[in-house]
């Protein structure tokens, strides 16, 4: 198992599009995932579970990968919450 | 037969004045029955719900392309977003559990939808309790089909109508053929609804949240409503429509003479001309700031091309981009602000991820001090691109003279190795920076000797002067252009730039709002930079306005104390033109 924290730092946070993606990119992968904010965890291949979280620009979030492809998905994710767009000045 | 007049109130969502007939999209109810099933069907109708489910997504999916295909970016995301809802492994577990129970699958999809509405409902952020909505969307369209109980249909709406409904999802939204809507009238929703969003992006009057609306109008009766205050009337007296349509026509004349105006000259009634510039992204928005009556470029943001990759653009691919942008400005000026991210612009590999305060950190200039190579990158690209037009040099969050001189030298190390290269550039390009930070604002005479040109930031330097976070919702009151102590500090800046012999623009959010537009001509604002489309409205606006009036305007601004009352005065104002 490995694990990670990430800041959540595109200004809308992990909503819609955004969280979409996430649970599309976590979903891609055999291993199990987690997401923990403020001490709530929840699957990370749930869309609606990943909403619930209300990850906001600022929040932290870690990440839990466990199984065959924890590496790889753990390299994924990360990099998809560091490049998600921010918004226009 | 004369009809009864009857007013109605919601709330306005998206502004415009439309008269026509009513098309009520009848919602049939859907009132699963308490059916236990027999055990021996159960897993039978388990089966059959799995298929149900799969068609149901690819029907999102295929909606979700033809949205996106036709360009309704905005309605796209949304359905993106429900289909990643619908495809929740918790639906499926949720409704399949039930179904095992012995429940019918209509009922086991209601109570299912409802449970995850809930809980989302109990949130305390509002945004994620909106987010119930996207759920009942979702599962409404899930039981329909269950229950094989067609969508909502447009297929009556053959002549321009205002559609009014209970409810419309983000699903039948993209099905609506907007060419026969006038409005929109939904009993429920909020401003902030993707009904709301996707109505002002199509230009369509909107009101929502009128209760019980659906009771008290039939399809083929008379609507008029006015989407800016919320109100509409059914079966509407002459007196209304008289009304609504001169206030229509006032508005629609004045849009048509913003277009007439846009190629006459940006200059008051009484002959002290400004320029009015566009705020660009990329070569792609040059077209549409041209046909807006731009003269110039004031703020062209480089970062588009930097975000959302994993790779930094590389100086051929910079070079091209401001190539672009300069040539199709066909000899009118542009400002290229330098690489503006940190803050709440990440880029992988650059800006620190573990910041406490990221506005107050590694951001604008001072992250491209600190990351020399991805400056020098840019800088390069910028110098070789100017030899194609008249291209100036922006440094964003500038604080203090070091960092101006310390840039300048890179810039001046980057001149003499293109000069040994043999490599053309303009020997002569402006630079300037952005005043966003009250440091800078406070030392413009101190910094005046360094820089060619100065441009007001204002959405950070109204963040920045009132301490308050522009993206924080519970602070949005706050957030307040009106506040004394901001708007004496642009005043003050733009004196002691003339003082010094130095231009100043504006590139902020304030510049394309007409509320200020008389009192930043009084402080002598020498360049208006904004969004393409607010730049007609601006330049109607200011040629009909006089130099010697908005000098008084701004006197009597500078002179008030509380922001309610420069609101009250602004308002005003604008609605009188002095």
């Amino acid at each position: 198992m490995i694990e990670k924290s990430v800041q959540i730092n595109n200004r809308t946070g992990l909503h819609a599009r955004p969280a979409s993606k996430f649970v599309q990119e976590a979903s891609r992968f055999r291993c199990e995932i987690t997401l923990s904010k403020d001490g709530r965890t929840v699957n990370a291949k749930s869309m609606i579970s990943v909403l619930s979280l209300g990850a906001n620009c600022g929040a932290t979030l870690l990440i839990r990968t466990s199984g065959v492809d924890e590496i790889s998905a753990m390299d994924g994710l990360v990099a998809l919450l560091e490049t998600l767009p921010g918004e226009e000045q | 037969m004369t009809m009864t007049e009857l007013v109605l109130e919601g709330i306005g969502a998206a502004a415009g004045i439309a008269v026509g007939p009513a098309f009520c999209l009848e919602a049939p109810k859907l009132q699963p029955t308490g059916e236990i099933l027999a055990a021996a069907a159960i897993a039978g109708v388990s089966e059959e719900f799995l298929t149900v489910w799969g068609q149901t997504v690819r029907e999102l999916e295929e909606l979700c392309r033809r949205t996106a295909s036709r360009g309704g970016a905005e309605q796209a995301d949304i359905l993106t977003a429900q289909i990643s809802m619908l495809q929740d492994p918790m639906w499926r577990e949720s409704v399949i559990a039930k179904i095992t129970a012995g429940k019918n699958t209509a009922w086991a999809v209601q109570a299912t939808t409802e449970e995850l509405a809930r809980s989302f409902e109990s949130m305390s952020d509002p945004y994620i309790r909106e987010r119930a909505a996207d759920i009942r969307d979702v599962g409404e369209r899930l039981l329909r089909a269950v229950m094989k109980v067609p969508v909502a249909s447009f297929g009556d709406l053959r002549e321009p109508s205002i559609v009014v409904a209970a409810n419309l999802s983000a699903a039948d939204m993209a099905q609506l053929d907007f060419a026969n809507v006038l409005g929109l009238v939904l009993e429920t929703g909020s401003k902030t609804s993707h009904t709301a969003i996707i109505a002002r992006g199509q230009g369509i009057a909107a009101i929502v949240g009128v209760n019980g609306i659906s009771g008290k109008v039939g399809t083929g009766d008379e609507i008029a409503m006015d989407g800016s205050t919320g109100r509409l009337w059914v079966h509407p007296s002459e007196t209304v429509l008289y009304a609504l349509r001169s206030k229509s026509e006032q508005e629609s004349l004045r849009q048509r003479q913003c277009a007439a105006e846009t190629a006459l000259p940006s200059q008051t009634a009484d002959g002290h001309a400004v320029i009015l510039a566009a705020n660009v992204g990329g070569p792609a928005d040059i077209a549409a700031a041209l046909e807006q009556g731009a003269a110039e470029v004031g703020l062209f943001r480089t970062e588009f091309m930097f975000l959302d990759r994993r790779e930094l653009p590389d100086v051929e691919e910079q070079f091209d981009a401001y190539r672009a942008v300069v040539e199709a400005m066909a000899g009118k000026p542009v400002i290229v602000r330098t690489l503006d991210v940190g803050g709440d612009k990440m880029l992988p590999g650059i800006t620190q991820n573990k910041e406490e305060n990221p506005f107050l950190g590694v951001r604008g200039i001072r992250l491209c001090l600190a990351n020399p190579e991805v400056f020098r990158t840019q800088l390069t690209a910028i110098l070789r691109a100017s030899v194609y037009g008249r291209l100036k040099i922006m440094f964003p969050m500038v604080t203090a003279i070091d960092e101006i001189v310390e840039a300048k030298a890179i810039l001046q190390e980057i001149e003499a190795a293109l000069r040994a290269q043999k490599i053309a550039f303009d020997p002569e390009i402006p630079v300037g920076i952005m005043v966003e930070v009250p440091a800078a604002a406070l030392q413009i005479r101190a910094f005046a000797p360094y820089v060619d040109f100065f441009s007001i930031g204002t959405n950070d330097l109204l963040q920045y002067t009132l301490a308050v976070d522009r993206g924080n919702p519970c602070l949005s009151a706050l957030y307040d252009p009106c506040h004394p102590a901001f708007l004496s500090l642009v005043a003050q800046i733009i004196r002691d730039a003339h003082a010094a012999g130095r231009p100043v623009g504006m590139c902020g959010e304030l510049a394309g709002d007409p509320r200020f537009t008389l009192f930043l001509l009084g402080v002598g604002l020498d360049e208006f930079s904004m969004s393409p489309t607010a730049i007609p409205g601006i330049n109607y606006f200011l040629r009909r306005a006089t130099l010697k009036d908005a000098q008084a305007h701004a006197v009597q601004v500078l002179g008030m104390e509380r922001s309610e009352e420069i609101h009250a005065y602004l308002q005003q104002s604008e609605q009188t033109g002095t």
